[in-house]
């Protein structure tokens, strides 16, 4: 359309007059009960169309007609003039509208599932070892504080198992730093845990339940599997980048519920990445117990017994975690030998 | 080139005129004999000083198809085209509020946004890229970048204002960069030293600062807050805060005690806790949009633009049910009720506020050319860092 009904705004007041658009001999004709007058179209300007909205035509002069959203200029669009025009189709309509929607959700899906996990490894490994040492000593000192006891094994007993520690530790990761730390809680039950920084604690609870110290050892070889693959730094980028992601994506609606949307994928997706993590841990934390001849059947049999002593409990230990399932990872253990 | 005629303004009416035509100089009064008292002055047009109140037409279904093929459209051009989106996301809701029969309109170029948020991309890749390297001088590099922020704020805001019109009439701001670090450094420095008591005080002149230095074409806006409301805000919420943390606090002690106490390892940790602690984030929710909601009313009310006056009426029962509900639904819809939630809200606001006029309106304001074209120029460089003010 190019004639259309207007109204004029000369850019100096705020009065606005009725006018009639028109196009005709490569001149933008503006006509009104009190004035004529007619622009060359080049230097003329028509904003890009949004729905259904009247657009602004800017006139050289510093005034401006608002006319409707169907009124054109015949001149040729440039280029982000015709971007825009074919956006405008896309919007108007709902086909493009929901496979739009389909695409943004399944790569959003796709990048906090396989994107950010990537991202966070990398990461990960390249943060320093002083840096990852300090965030380990930070959360040792807060733990110790609110949850853990010194440790009642007596000298003996802790320098056995630091002995058979420290042999397992040779064969993993020669050169390594990991430090097993003994403590007491009758709160946290048998339980053992990877500190960013390589510092491993083992709970006196744990050491009371094995049958077998090759059951510990197997416990502290996948603990192991936990320092060597980074997972905790890995779990605390991951959870944060996938807030970010998502808040980026959605933009900024209003702070506060931007965040709690962003909290869903995080609180979503935890499960599968322990998950994945306590399998990293699994695999790892085997081939070091067949590096040094230690039967997995330890595992897997320490694992099915605290599960049936613990299972109904509500605070299961880290590496019991229920979400690969006791029973198929202790399979897992039995399986490949 | 034809030059269209210039409008005229319809005259404002003069109170101090009496009507009476101006005598002519070489005729003296004695010479006039008495006659006819002159006739009487045209009547003013009437004028319409009834509230004219905002309005918001858009609608949800509409705003969501934009919003979805845009937000493709930025991931899948890694965020290049977000600067095309952001223009068309506030050209809907410009282009969709009005008041007396006129929408708004927002004219920024997609380009000099562009140019805008890349320089800001560059410089937080700099500083994470140097971070990594030479943690030391990425340190002191911070420094300069936090003395520049109000500069920023104060650039980003001229920006947005400058690119605002109403009537064909270009919005503008005047803040200096002086004022900027009064109320963005000085005074927020002072709020850790009075133990947080100047806290208010800060808001108050910042908001003073963001209105009182606007103007609309030449007409400036202006905005006194009384200091003593603002404080009775903060302190009836401070007040609240207390009430609400003593009463949640008192009803779950029992629980907490409880918890600590256990020996025994069944004791089902968590349940009344998360309860008390979900208690407490919700009253400090509801807090939070009371203040808001008080104040951003506050600051309407108090605003001036020529003669004319607004009239904020949001109610804080009413934000806190769009915030609550916006929250359950973009958690449930994992985010796409976004487009949804923000119609809603511009909905809400704007058939909350109404213009009180003092006078006429059409006639009360003149936009200056060459004003004009020295902010227009400015423009160019001006960077767009939407800090969502």
């Amino acid at each position: 359309m190019t004639e259309a009904a207007g109204t004029y705004h000369d850019g100096r007041t705020s009065a606005a007059r009725a006018v009639r658009v028109r196009v005709a001999d490569g001149l933008l004709h503006i006509d009104g009960d009190d004035m004529s007058t007619a622009f060359p179209l080049a230097a003329v300007s028509l904003e890009p169309r949004l729905g259904g909205l009247a657009r602004r035509l800017d006139l050289p002069n510093g005034a401006s007609c608002q006319v409707p959203a169907d009124f054109e200029l015949p001149t040729p669009a440039d280029a982000p003039a015709r971007m825009e025009r074919w956006v405008n189709e896309a919007e108007v309509r709902w086909m493009p509208a929901v496979v739009a929607t389909v695409l943004v959700v399944a790569g959003l899906y796709a990048g906090i599932v396989y994107g950010v996990p990537a991202a966070a490894n990398v990461v990960a490994r390249r943060i320093s070892p002083s840096v990852e040492r300090s965030m380990g000593d930070q959360a040792l000192s807060t733990l110790d504080r609110v949850a853990l006891e010194p440790s009642k094994l007596s000298a003996e007993r802790q320098r056995q198992l630091t002995a058979r520690f420290t042999a397992l530790t040779a064969l993993a990761d020669p050169g390594g730093q990991s430090v097993l730390l003994f403590r007491a809680s009758p709160a946290v039950g048998p339980n053992a845990f990877a500190l960013p920084g390589g510092t491993i604690v083992l709970i006196d609870e744990l050491v009371a339940e094995a049958q077998h110290d090759d059951e510990i050892v197997s416990v502290l070889a996948h603990e192991i599997g936990h320092v060597h693959e980074r997972h905790t730094l890995r779990h605390v980028l991951q959870t944060s980048a996938a807030g970010v992601l998502v808040a980026a994506v959605l933009g900024d609606v209003v702070s506060a519920t931007s965040y709690a949307v962003a909290a869903v994928p995080t609180f979503l997706l935890n499960a599968r990445y322990s998950r994945a993590f306590e399998v990293e841990a699994d695999v790892f934390g085997f081939a070091l117990l067949d590096k040094a001849g230690i039967d997995r059947g330890h595992f897997a049999r320490f694992l099915t017994r605290l599960e049936q002593k613990h299972g109904g409990k509500s605070e299961l230990p880290g590496w019991i975690s229920t979400h690969p399932g006791a029973e198929e990872r202790a399979r897992a253990a039995l399986g490949d030998r | 080139m034809n030059q269209p005629p210039d409008a005229v303004p319809p005259v404002p009416p003069d109170p101090l005129a009496d009507g009476r035509p101006p005598l002519p100089a070489d005729e003296t009064p004695a010479d006039v004999p008495p006659a006819l008292p002159p006739p009487p002055p045209p009547l003013p047009p009437p004028v319409d000083l009834s509230p004219r109140p905002f309005h918001f037409t858009g609608n949800g279904g509409e705003y969501f198809r934009i919003w979805i093929v845009n937000l493709l459209l930025s991931v899948v051009t890694l965020g290049i085209y977000s600067a095309w989106a952001k223009v068309r996301r506030l050209r809907y809701f410009y282009g969709h509020t009005s008041l007396d029969g006129a929408a708004f309109g927002y004219h920024a170029s997609p380009i000099a946004i562009l140019k805008g948020r890349l320089i800001a991309y560059a410089v937080v890749g700099v500083l994470a890229l140097l971070s990594e390297v030479a943690p030391l001088l990425a340190s002191v590099l911070y420094l300069p970048i936090a003395v520049l922020a109000p500069i920023i704020v104060v650039r980003s805001f001229r920006f947005r204002a400058a690119n605002s019109s109403y009537r064909g009439i270009r919005f503008g701001f005047d803040g200096l960069d002086s004022d900027a670090y009064k109320v963005f450094l000085f005074w927020p420095l002072s709020v850790p030293f009075s133990l947080g008591l100047t806290y208010p005080y800060v808001t108050k002149r910042q908001r003073e600062f963001f209105v009182g230095d606007s103007r609309y074409g030449r007409s400036l806006f202006g905005l006194e807050l009384p200091t003593g409301r603002v404080y009775k805000i903060y302190i009836l919420a401070g007040v609240a805060m207390l009430a609400w943390f003593a009463l949640v606090g008192a009803t779950f002690m029992g629980a907490i005690a409880q918890l600590a106490s256990a020996e025994d390892a069944d004791v089902v940790p968590g349940l009344s806790v998360f309860l008390g602690i979900g208690l407490l984030y919700l009253g400090v929710g509801a807090i939070v949009v009371f203040v808001r909601t008080s104040f951003e009313n506050m600051v309407w009310n108090h605003t001036l633009i020529d003669q004319h006056r607004f009239e904020s009426r949001l109610r804080a029962g009413r934000m806190l049910w769009l915030y609550a509900s916006n929250i359950v639904l973009l958690v449930v819809t994992l985010g796409l009720f976004v487009p949804w939630a923000r119609v809603r809200m511009a909905q809400y606001r704007a058939e909350s506020l109404t213009l009180l006029p003092g006078g006429p309106l059409v006639s009360a304001t003149l936009a200056g050319g060459l004003e004009a074209e020295a902010t227009g120029a400015e423009l160019t460089d001006a960077m767009d860092l939407d800090f969502g003010l």
